[in-house]
């Protein structure tokens, strides 16, 4: 492969090659991304054995899916993450109960590919923690738990010791004010 | 439930937040995915919150895996190696012939013959036709597979082709599925059965135009493994 292409030209070739059923490609692409992906599941389960699993299961997806992928208008690494993550949640929520199937989310052709999606996924760190940084403490924390952790609205509001339709209410408007930020 | 000084439009944003960080209910979910079908604006919005918020999980400190993690992806996407198998029927056969004729009468036909493979093809719920489950039995010695559709439908519109694949080379296509009854299709003949795959995939009404897979792979399984 080329030298000189970047890393995400370079999983996005590897993924094109993954949905030719390319194996050597599908090695490459597990060895490039599949500490992140353990990062995620791991945060999310804190189990190790746990978090493994999911990753196997995620790979299976990635292999499965692969050829997907250009339709979704994704960068890579956000596809890998959305699918790792919600892999997570989805064995998180069956724990102590069922949950929704949130995987659906990346079954959707998306009708106006990648300009958009590029310039979102291009958002970097230090721009969404700027915003995080906006938002009171509370409802910050409770949106990096809800992602990075996949705790519920009840979970949440147990850590911060408010009523789940207080928390509900502090989150949904963290979000629209994280979106007005991040969008200016 | 609506927030009463949420726009509509903050009101579908909050409600793809929602979605995307797994804030739902089973029900409100699965209301919402069907929104989204309806309406691929709202795919839109699930996108972009992804992409925003996954910054996030991209500055965390990567673990790597044990060695084990990726055998056992090979392993249940490609089929175990040979080595890793039981002595099987070629070892029976092997102590009959050592045991002489007579031995013969031990064993009935079915245990002569390499057995037949019973496999399922099934769509995850994150594929583009969830749902969908194909069984198949694959008699290797006749060259014979046959399909038995068990859940689900073809995609409004198109149909799902089952494809097999050996080693390295590149898909052959079976056929194109009829998912409401049986049908038996002449495969090739089987000389390493841990090299052989069988996968479906979404594609225009009649099968590929091309001859290879054009649509999404749905499902895959391996012949041994």
């Amino acid at each position: 492969m080329n030298e000189r292409t970047g890393p995400q030209e370079r999983l996005e070739n590897q993924i094109a090659r993954v949905a030719l059923r390319d194996r050597a490609a599908f090695q490459a692409l597990y060895k490039a991304t599949s500490a992140k992906l353990l990062a995620v599941t791991l945060r999310i389960l804190k189990d190790r054995d746990e978090a493994e699993e999911t990753l196997q299961e995620v790979y299976v997806k990635v292999w499965n899916n692969a050829a997907r992928y250009k339709t979704v208008g994704y960068s890579p690494m956000t596809w890998l993450i959305t699918i790792a993550r919600n892999t997570a949640i989805d064995r998180l929520r069956k724990r102590p109960q069922a949950s929704a199937d949130i995987d659906a989310a990346l079954t959707i052709i998306d009708p106006k590919p990648s300009m958009e999606a590029r310039l979102a996924a291009a958002s970097d760190l230090a721009q969404l923690n700027a915003c995080f940084d906006e938002l009171p403490t509370d409802r910050s924390a409770a949106l990096r738990g809800a992602y990075l952790e996949g705790m519920s609205y009840q979970d949440l509001a147990t850590r911060a010791d408010v009523p789940l339709n207080t928390m509900r209410s502090w989150l949904r408007r963290g979000l629209i004010a994280l979106r007005e930020c991040m969008d200016r | 439930m609506n927030d009463p000084d949420l726009t509509p439009d903050e009101e579908r944003q909050a409600r793809a937040a929602e979605y995307v960080l797994g804030l739902m209910t089973l029900e409100e979910a699965s209301i919402f995915e069907a929104n989204m079908r309806a309406d691929p604006t709202l795919a839109t919005l699930v996108r972009n919150w992804n992409s925003r918020f996954a910054p996030i999980a991209t500055s965390l400190e990567p673990v790597s895996a044990q060695a084990a993690v990726w055998d056992e992806i090979e392993d249940s996407l490609f089929g175990k190696p040979e080595v890793a198998r039981g002595p099987g029927w070629r070892w029976l056969l092997a102590g009959a012939f050592a045991a002489g004729l007579g031995a013969a009468v031990f064993f009935n036909a079915p245990a002569l013959t390499p057995p037949s493979h019973q496999l399922a093809l099934v769509t995850e719920a994150f594929s583009p036709v969830p749902g969908l489950q194909i069984d198949l039995d694959v008699r290797d010695a006749q060259r014979r597979l046959v399909t038995n559709p068990i859940a689900g439908e073809k995609p409004f519109g198109r149909d799902v082709e089952l494809w097999v694949i050996v080693a390295d080379a590149p898909p052959q296509s079976l056929g194109v599925l009829n998912l409401t009854r049986s049908q038996s299709f002449v495969i090739p003949t089987i000389v390493d059965p841990t090299l052989v795959t069988f996968a479906i995939s979404d594609e225009p009404l009649g099968g590929s135009p091309t001859g290879t897979p054009t649509g999404p792979i749905l499902a895959a399984v391996p012949l041994e493994g």
